[in-house]
């Protein structure tokens, strides 16, 4: 085996390592943490290594192979090793962030969370090598499965109900993903993505465009179809939307739709669609998601149960920006997905430290918060102005992108549609920081004072919260090396 | 081809005959059991001997040029009759082991032996079904498996299941003299009995006389239905705790189910052929429609089940409408999700009954929402249980997932075969929402502490945990083992779309 493959095989399993060594020393807790804390630095050493290689040459290995064209086989290619070292970075701050916020919120199943957290990101892990549409579909299928066990064991009965639906219709998208596979085998006889654009070109556009359907709907249907109308009081806790909705959905979904975009597609094959069909259907799609879920946001008085439907929101324009960018700039629809990903990670963290502060202080308002927690109260705005495009991130540069590239070719329905995001988003953060600004907190007394500066200042929580802003900061100025790394798909628009 | 191979098959065919014998004469308890399973356990043992000269010689047989009624034991075994053998004698295999206990604790020592000496001769007429190769002989095997599943019957004392018994053997016997015209008829018509030979003749047949061949077809498939589906009859007992009942409804849900199959292919095929049935008076469409219709009736019957058993029953009901349209469709593809909706329902299917059946004997009752208490007090069943969820719900890799894969494949045409992928879709939702509802259960966080207690002190039936360990391992080892499952799927399909006539 030659080094670039074992390093591949390395970073492949090391995270399914890692879940199996935890579930190994449950009952040892210094073991336990220790193990923790310990294999994402391992991740991430092996990783920075295995780039080097990665970058030169194509190194893959078969699991198992079913018949020719289905098997299961991973491969790195230049999407992965970005993708890699953003899950290598997100369980890294996941693991300090979790470890303390566990410490200090006593949860008699923190060591069910960690554990699924650390499933999901060896499964995302895995996802993001995949060599063929079979892999994706089967890592998918799993990370879905340990979705449902998740909410199953850990949420409660209301919760429970609600998640017990969406993984429902998350496994209804993944029996359209295996249709459009196998659409896509039956038309070219592979699913590889190692030989780039899957779909010929000159093929018939009605397939090409029932299979971008499948394909679309596989991987969005649990955020395009306003289910969630039918449920009351969706509240969940800060990390269990970012371990459930943020990572097991929608980074394994965004995932597979740049990939596919890129290799099953190309942007040429895309243009064509939209040139035969037109976007029309989309734009529609997205105007009545964002409206449906803009008048929830407002409605929700709640900052935890708002959080839920700006997610959707935000889910939702991040597609639509992702599809814009790919009849522009598509190395753009990668920056989209990053500061999306930047920015609820900020958002839900911050929430989570919000949660603590009022189950330790048996508090509920979140009335005159900045003054009580002004570091993670700072950091929310900054999250949520970043979505808008308006704080200094890498968000900026996306929305700076979106926008002209809408505004130059006189796309008048997604102006509206990037005019309501930013509207709904700025009067949002207006009545939150109205909230947290004005008001005085009633009767807050030094053990309350306390207890939300030791929150908000400790170590571990902050700075893992910082470096995320940090990364997002740093977005801004670096931007043009992810653009200019990616600049390898240039050729496969054909 | 080897001397060995032929006096093998041979061994294969009389070994139950000599076994059942055998119970007869050693009428001691333990003895008995441990010749049918000795008995059994040998027959794999040869088909796995046999298995590696039928892939290279696809058929084997021996031919005698007697008489014109020839009624000397013609064989013929090939591929397909060789996946049917092992399939169906690894089920008979572990229906003995499973019901050991039952039956030791239910029957006096002489209906033991009697029973286990009717089993053996239900093995013998199994095996001389699936590899005779003259209409007489397999006539006569068909009889001989229909007396020895009506004795099984009397053993029982219950007298609704006696009924239901005496009407099956009514309508069985009804569809016996329907096949004997058929077989008669085709006597006269060629005046062979042999298969091949009739087969040879069959192209000689004058263009006016097609009509004949029709009427057989129409009274030949009556038969079958009557004889190898029975599932209505049975859906009356499926919820009963009697052990004949259980028995005889997994008898008839699987056994006969193969053999109908069996039968059904092996007359499409090399009998009527493709060029009768698909050409000259396209059976496709009515195929596909029938299965079609079979595949939505038993999603929409699953939506509302909780009842383990039934679940297992409109499972079989869904996997037997797609192999009714894979036969229809007439591809490779087609043929090759008929090979893993086979195994699907052989192995699946029959693990989710033997399942029922011990929680119903257990736990009293088989309903899906009391699955957690075998979970919580029997890590030992619960285990093969969890392990088979990912197989319920099609998962990939699975054989559901492969059936699946490969009739998407197939239907994906400007044709009426289009209408399989609803019926993909709503059969997918139907066992998502069976295998949801079993992770609900296992995962159910309400339930009472006496319950725990009470379920702690349970004895363990260990051979029946072992037959479920056994499916659990073969199913598993199947679905490690996809690549040479998918060659042995093309294998199977080409040798059926090659060989027909």
């Amino acid at each position: 085996m030659s080094s670039g493959k074992l390093l591949l095989f390395i970073v492949a399993f090391l995270p399914m390592l890692s879940w199996f060594t935890l579930r190994f020393f449950r009952y040892s807790q210094t073991f336990y943490n220790f193990c923790y804390r310990l294999f994402p630095i391992l991740y991430l050493i092996n990783l920075f290594q295995a780039s080097n290689f990665f970058v030169k040459e194509f190194y893959f290995f078969t699991i198992s192979e079913s018949i020719r064209g289905i098997s299961l086989s991973l491969y790195a290619d230049k999407i992965s090793i970005l993708f890699l070292f953003l899950v290598g970075f997100i369980w890294l701050l996941f693991a300090f962030y979790s470890k303390r916020f566990f410490e200090i919120n006593i949860d008699k199943n923190a060591n069910y969370f960690k554990e699924f957290f650390v499933l999901i990101i060896s499964f995302l892990n895995l996802l993001i090598l995949s060599k063929n549409l079979f892999t994706i579909l089967f890592f998918y299928v799993c990370i879905i499965v340990s979705s449902h066990f998740f909410g199953i064991k850990y949420f409660h009965k209301i919760e429970t109900k609600f998640t017990k639906f969406f993984t429902f219709l998350l496994y209804f998208e993944s029996f359209l993903i295996f249709l459009a596979t196998v659409a896509t085998f039956k038309i070219n006889g592979q699913i590889e993505f190692i030989d780039k654009i899957i779909l010929p070109l000159n093929y018939d556009e009605f397939y090409h465009g029932i299979i971008f359907l499948l394909f679309f709907f596989g991987l969005f249907l649990a955020m395009v179809v306003p289910f969630y109308i039918f449920f009351k009081n969706i509240k969940f806790d800060g990390l269990s939307l970012f371990v459930i909705f943020l990572m097991a959905y929608a980074f394994s979904s965004g995932f597979v739709f740049l990939k596919i975009v890129s290799y099953i597609y190309g942007i040429k094959g895309f243009a064509v669609l939209a040139k035969v069909y037109g976007t029309k259907f989309f734009e529609y799609l997205f105007v009545i998601n964002i409206g449906i879920t803009s008048f929830f946001i407002f409605k929700e008085r709640d900052l935890k149960a708002s959080s839920f439907f700006l997610f959707v929101h935000q889910f939702n324009f991040l597609i639509f920006s992702i599809l814009t960018h790919l009849s522009g700039k598509f190395n753009y629809a990668f920056i989209s997905f990053f500061s999306f990903i930047i920015n609820f990670i900020l958002i839900f963290f911050c929430l989570a430290s919000f949660e603590m502060y009022f189950k330790k202080s048996n508090e509920k308002s979140y009335a005159g918060l900045l003054n009580l927690m002004p570091v993670t109260s700072c950091i929310l705005f900054f999250a949520i102005l970043s979505l808008t495009g308006l704080a200094p991130s890498i968000a900026m540069i996306d929305k700076f992108f979106l926008i002209t590239h809408i505004v130059k070719n006189k796309l008048y329905f997604s102006q509206f549609i990037y005019l309501l995001n930013f509207i709904t988003l700025l009067v949002f953060a207006i009545k939150i920081m109205k909230i947290f600004l004005t008001k005085e907190v009633e009767g807050a007394n030094s053990k309350k004072i306390i207890i939300a500066k030791k929150i908000d200042l400790d170590s571990n929580l902050i700075l893992s919260i910082l470096s995320v802003a940090l990364v997002g900061l740093g977005g801004l100025i670096f931007f043009s090396y992810i653009i200019q790394f990616l600049s390898f798909y240039e050729p496969i628009k054909g | 081809m080897e001397i060995g191979t032929i006096s093998n098959i041979y061994l294969l065919i009389f070994l139950p005959l000599f076994a059942s014998l055998l119970c007869q004469i050693f009428q001691i308890r333990n003895i008995c059991f441990v010749i049918a399973l000795s008995c059994s356990v040998i027959l794999i043992g040869l088909i796995l001997k046999i298995f590696p000269d039928i892939l290279i010689y696809e058929k084997i047989k021996n031919d005698y040029e007697l008489s014109l009624l020839s009624i000397t034991f013609e064989f013929s075994l090939d591929l397909i009759g060789v996946i049917f053998l092992f399939l169906i004698i690894l089920l008979e295999l572990l229906m003995l082991i499973f019901y050991r206990s039952d039956i030791e604790s239910a029957l006096n020592k002489r209906n033991q032996a009697n029973f286990y000496s009717v089993f053996l001769l239900n093995l013998f007429s199994l095996v001389g079904i699936l590899t005779s190769n003259n209409l007489f002989n397999l006539y006569l095997f068909i009889e001989i498996h229909t007396f020895a599943f009506f004795a099984i019957a009397t053993i029982s004392y219950n007298s609704k299941l006696l009924n239901i018994s005496f009407k099956n053997f009514c309508l069985s016997s009804v569809s016996s003299i329907l096949i004997l015209i058929c077989f008669f008829a085709i006597y006269l018509t060629f005046g062979e009995l042999n298969f091949d030979k009739i087969v040879d003749n069959l192209f000689l047949l004058p263009s006016d006389k097609i009509w004949f061949l029709f009427v057989i077809l129409i009274l030949f498939s009556l038969a079958l239905i009557v004889k190898f589906f029975p599932l209505w009859q049975y859906f009356e007992k499926i919820k009963s705790t009697s052990l004949v009942a259980s028995f005889l409804v997994i008898d008839a849900f699987f056994i006969k189910i193969l053999i109908g199959l069996f039968l059904t292919l092996k007359f499409i095929y090399f009998f009527f052929g493709n060029n009768f049935l698909f050409t000259q008076y396209e059976f496709s469409p009515i195929m596909i429609l029938i299965g079609f219709s079979l595949v939505i009736y038993s999603s929409v019957r699953l939506i509302k089940e909780d009842h383990l058993k039934l679940i297992c029953a409109f499972f079989s009901i869904g996997n037997i409408g797609f192999m009714i349209s894979a036969i229809g469709m007439q591809s490779i593809e087609s043929m090759q999700s008929l090979f893993f909706f086979l195994l699907n329902f052989s192995f699946v299917n029959f693990f989710i009954f033997l399942f029922a059946s011990y929680i119903k004997k257990n736990y009293q009752s088989s309903s899906i929402d009391k699955i957690f208490r075998v979970v919580r007090s029997n890590n030992l069943c619960g285990i093969p249980l969890k392990l088979v969820i990912i197989f319920i719900a099609g998962l990939p890799m699975t054989f559901l997932f492969f059936g699946y894969w490969y009739m998407a494949l197939a239907s994906m045409e400007y044709s009426l075969r289009i209408i399989m992928i609803i019926a993909l879709i709503f059969s997918n939702y139907a066992q998502l929402n069976i295998a949801m509802k079993i992770i609900d259960s296992i995962l159910e966080k309400e339930h009472t502490k006496d319950f725990q207690e009470n379920a702690r002190n349970k004895k363990i039936d260990y051979l029946q945990v072992v037959s479920l360990w056994i499916l659990i391992i073969i199913i598993y080892t199947n679905a490690l083992l996809s690549e040479s499952m998918n060659n042995m799927a093309l294998r199977f399909a080409s040798f059926l779309l090659a060989n027909t006539i």
